[in-house]
């Protein structure tokens, strides 16, 4: 804030001057010789008569027993910042309360039920859309993989093979050895059963190396329930040999 | 370096804080009390504008000053560091309590009376007995006076007090507020140029300081 009176850029410093001549008590120190203008003249007039008016304001004196307790209660709590530090770490520390628990076990089970109106559709969604969905939607997260190069190789390994002659197997032949056992030896039973004298709890087990040497009736019973198969293998057999 | 006037009396208080620790109000320290209660209110007074901050600041000023003692050098003289914290503790008090203020003045307390202004409870002006007419005269000027002061920025109320009210010389108040005599001289036409504009109607008003010097 400015006085009201004009200024000049120079009238601060010739202020300044001027203060100096401005006693404490608003009394002059010393009359200035001249001043730099009118308007600084009017401000050095004013700057006294303030001056007087401010070393006129009354002391102001205390009460004496309210400033007394008070620096007294000053001085009674020195070292205040360590006594409150000292308190303070002489506290006692404190176990949570037990409402604590419920209060926590409420939260969290509030929290629950306030699932968000967004996964009832979600679920309803999910749920109504059936198992191709999901199918669909972890089969198309896999990721496609190359075919490997050695799938190539057995494969074109396994197509070798499969162009072989065709013949019986071994295990053809284990098959057909025991189905002939099984049929031989019941056909024995029958027979035997059909043209002696019954014989209780007598029956005769023939072993045989070829459908050859059995008898006529067996073999075409062979033959017959093998679908010729047997008769077969005799021919190719004669024709190897 | 002239001698520090109070060097005695700070030495005796160093010398019974060295033996005792935290002192009480008595002895050497009820001697430096009363020597300086009465400036250092009277600062706090005027700086900080009223009568209940004024007891704040001086009680924190005697706190500091008694705490800090045992550390004062003889670097400054000593009443010059006595008024250099009675200055910062009153700027610093205002500050807090027109931030308290402003915040009061939200709530539904703001009406609150604080104890501001002259002629509080809490102070006694120190004069002689006189009519009521010219007692009323004179508490109303000491108020616009004292509002045109509140008025000055911290820095410029701070010197005008110094200067004025306590009648510090510009080399004492150069080193309470450690700054150039060339910055006292500045800062004081600059506080007279504020004054200026407030206080020349009032003076005017009630006829003080006229008739006695005029230039020549």
């Amino acid at each position: 804030m400015s006085s009201g009176l004009p200024i000049r850029p120079d009238c601060q410093v010739a202020r300044e001057l001027l203060v100096e001549r401005i006693g404490s008590a608003g009394n002059l120190l010393a009359s200035p010789r001249e001043f730099h203008c009118s308007a600084c003249q009017v401000w050095f007039e004013r700057s006294l008569a303030q001056a007087r008016a401010l070393n006129a304001l009354p002391r102001r004196i205390a009460e004496l027993h309210s400033l007394d307790g008070l620096v007294v209660a000053e001085l009674n709590a020195g070292c205040r910042q360590e006594r409150a530090a000292a308190a303070l770490t002489s506290l006692e520390r404190v176990d949570a309360p037990c409402e604590l628990d419920l209060l926590v076990s409420e939260y969290l089970g509030r929290a629950v039920h306030e699932a968000p109106r967004e996964l009832d559709q979600r679920v309803a969604k999910e749920i109504s859309a059936g198992a191709g969905l999901r199918a669909e939607r972890q089969v198309s997260a896999l990721e496609r993989l190359a075919a490997p190069a050695a799938l190539d190789a057995i494969v074109g390994r396994a197509l070798t093979q499969s162009a072989r002659p065709h013949g019986l197997p071994l295990r053809r032949w284990i098959a057909v050895a025991a189905t002939l056992f099984v049929v031989v030896g019941a056909a024995s039973l029958v027979r035997q059963a059909g043209l002696g004298k019954p014989k209780p709890s007598e029956f005769r087990v023939v072993h045989t190396h070829s459908v050859a040497s059995l008898d006529p009736f067996t073999r075409s019973l062979l033959s017959g329930v093998t679908g010729g198969a047997i008769e077969l293998a005799a021919q190719n057999r004669g024709t190897a040999r | 370096m002239t001698p520090d006037p109070d060097a005695h009396l700070v030495q005796a208080c160093q010398a019974a804080m060295s033996k005792a620790g935290q002192p009480g109000l008595e002895g050497p320290f009820r001697a430096m009390y009363e020597l300086y209660k009465d400036r250092v209110y009277n600062v706090c007074f005027r700086i900080s504008g009223n009568a209940t901050d004024a007891h704040d600041a001086s009680q924190e000023t005697f706190g500091i000053l008694f705490r800090k003692l045992p550390d004062f050098r003889f670097q400054s003289k000593f009443s010059s560091w006595v008024y250099r914290i009675a200055v910062n503790a009153s700027i610093d008090l205002r500050r807090r309590s027109r931030r308290l203020t402003s915040l009061e003045g939200m709530g539904p307390d703001s009406s609150r009376p604080r104890g501001d202004g002259i002629g509080s409870a809490r102070d006694i002006r120190d004069e002689r007995a006189e009519l009521p007419v010219q007692a009323m005269t004179r508490q109303e000027l000491e108020q616009q006076i004292q509002g045109a002061i509140d008025r000055l920025s911290p820095k410029l109320r701070a010197i005008t007090v110094l200067r004025y009210i306590e009648a510090l010389s510009y080399e004492e108040i150069a080193e309470a507020l450690q700054v150039s005599l060339g910055t006292v001289k500045s800062r004081l036409a600059r506080a007279h140029d504020s004054l200026d504009r407030e206080l020349t109607p009032i003076l005017d008003r009630y006829h003080v300081g006229e008739g006695e010097w005029r230039a020549q």
